[in-house]
């Protein structure tokens, strides 16, 4: 299970290392940093020269698997895509991750066509959800965005 | 007594015809199986009820077979090739220059009376076997938002069935379709295999639903023993229709219906990259088609209109064309060398 799980975060991080309207982001990684679940400060988590950082995880929630046909098995795999910033003000910081947020919407969109960077028969389907707020943390603030989204994949048997 | 689990099945097609609806040939890609599995079934099973004196009947016999079945599946490039193709009976193969992408356009052929057939093997999770001589009668490519788009052939076939061992071939590699990949032009013109001038009207399209019909039968001939088809040939029209259920905006379409116009109607499905640039494709063109009714309903809160059209022969391109785009090299009725 976790092999396509990564197969999968692996994918979205190269398609968006690979987009141009995100090429300002610093880091683009298929993990997602302690400092973004527990209460520990963000400064301790990213280093400023690592921001604006996107977060890409399929390990976050249970996957479903199902038949799809009497050789297939169809995998819903839900993916959360975290965008960080880092400001001197919480508006300039949560202006700049909605600015990152929306280039990712835009690739995830593109993703619900077939024969995407997602590979054979992986596709976006179903809603994708955003949220958005900012933490305080004197002298900085950060903007911290996510987007929930579900990958279906086709696999044969 | 053991369950029989039908985890690994399959269905296998051969992408070439067959020289006649006896003579098999070799199955070479996969389909995805969807739906129930194939059987040979009894078309005439005689039993002598019209026989006077007894309460029961007394004598049967089997006298003919058939297969009539479905195969229904998400759809993409290959697989609307290699059944459409058949119940069309035209179909010609052009690479486009400097790649290695093909243009297959199916058209609906006239001068073919007895459909092509392929060869079917199918392994129900228990058994295998083999069935020469399946044609198609008909199809749906239907799609709607948010889902895949689906094809749905009727398949008609000889009515025999094989042992078979052949190893499971390989599967084509291109994606599903899905409705971020389709488009719906309405009106323009149709010209060299080219629709200009129509006006995109996708951002309205809720949902549509392709149909053809050859009213294909079979028939059984004189001294043929073997019980089952011996010929499948198409009907006498061939019937062509397309519903759409759009989100009004200005009343076009019944402003068309009521006067009576016709225009071309394209339903462009592109998928991802074949080859860069192209992609692959399944552009389907009714050349001139018209509303047969245009009924008003509602859904969601908005106003919606469903219509259907009725696919016309132009005289020049038949009342349906499908061009498919992808990197299968030969014709998709290609005899077998």
């Amino acid at each position: 299970m976790s092999d396509i799980r990564a197969q999968i975060e692996a994918a979205i991080v190269d398609a968006i290392k690979g987009e141009a309207a995100l090429a300002e982001v610093a880091t683009v990684e298929a993990s997602v940093r302690d400092c973004l679940f527990s209460g520990d400060k963000l400064t301790a988590g990213f280093r400023p020269e690592e921001l604006p950082a996107i977060a890409i995880s399929a390990q976050l929630k249970p996957c479903r698997k199902s038949p799809f046909s009497c050789s297939a098995t169809q995998w819903e795999i839900p993916v959360t895509a975290i965008v960080v910033t880092r400001a001197a003000k919480g508006s300039v910081a949560m202006a700049r991750a909605a600015e990152i947020q929306a280039a990712v919407d835009e690739l995830i969109d593109s993703w619900r066509r077939s024969g995407n960077a997602l590979g054979t028969n992986a596709l976006v389907m179903g809603e994708a959800s955003s949220s958005a707020n900012t933490i305080d943390e004197k002298p900085i603030s950060f903007g911290i965005s996510t987007t929930e989204f579900t990958v279906l994949k086709v696999i044969e048997r | 007594m053991s369950l029989k689990s039908i985890a690994g099945a399959w269905r296998a097609l051969s992408t070439c015809k067959q020289a006649d609806i006896a003579t098999a040939v070799a199955v070479d890609t996969e389909v995805p199986l969807f739906g129930d599995f194939i059987e040979p079934e009894p078309n005439e099973l005689y039993e002598n009820t019209d026989e006077v004196g007894s309460m029961a009947p007394t004598a049967h016999r089997l006298l003919t077979m058939k297969i009539a079945a479905k195969h229904t599946s998400k759809a993409f490039p290959h697989l609307v090739g290699l059944l459409c193709s058949q119940a069309m009976g035209g179909a010609t193969a052009a690479q486009l220059a400097q790649t290695t992408v093909y243009t297959h356009k199916l058209v609906c052929d006239k001068t073919v009376i007895e459909l092509p057939y392929r060869t079917l093997v199918e392994y129900d999770g228990d058994a295998q076997k083999k069935y020469a001589g399946i044609a198609v009668s008909g199809f749906t490519i239907k799609g709607k938002r948010g889902g895949f788009v689906e094809l749905e052939a009727d398949l008609i076939g000889r009515g025999t069935e094989a042992a078979d061992a052949t190893a499971k071939p390989s599967r084509s590699e291109e994606s599903y379709l899905t409705y971020a990949d389709c488009g719906y032009n309405v009106g323009g013109a149709f010209a060299a295999d080219a629709v200009t001038g129509a006006t995109d009207t996708k951002a309205r399209l809720q949902e549509f639903e392709l149909t053809f019909k050859n009213n294909a039968k079979g028939e059984y001939p004189m001294g043929d023993s073997s019980m089952g088809y011996g010929r499948i040939q198409r009907g006498e029209k061939w019937e062509v229709g397309l519903k759409v259920k759009l989100e009004i905006d200005a009343r076009t379409e019944r402003t068309a219906l009521l006067a009576g116009t016709d225009g071309v109607f394209q339903i462009p499905l592109v998928g991802g990259l074949a080859a860069d640039p192209n992609h692959y494709k399944v552009d389907v063109v009714l050349p001139k088609a018209f509303y047969r009714s245009v009924k008003k309903s509602k859904g969601d809160g908005v106003l919606v209109v469903d219509a259907e059209m009725r696919g016309e022969d132009d005289g020049t391109n038949g009342p349906l064309l499908i061009y498919v785009t992808n990197l299968h090299a030969t014709s998709y009725l290609a005899a077998a060398a």
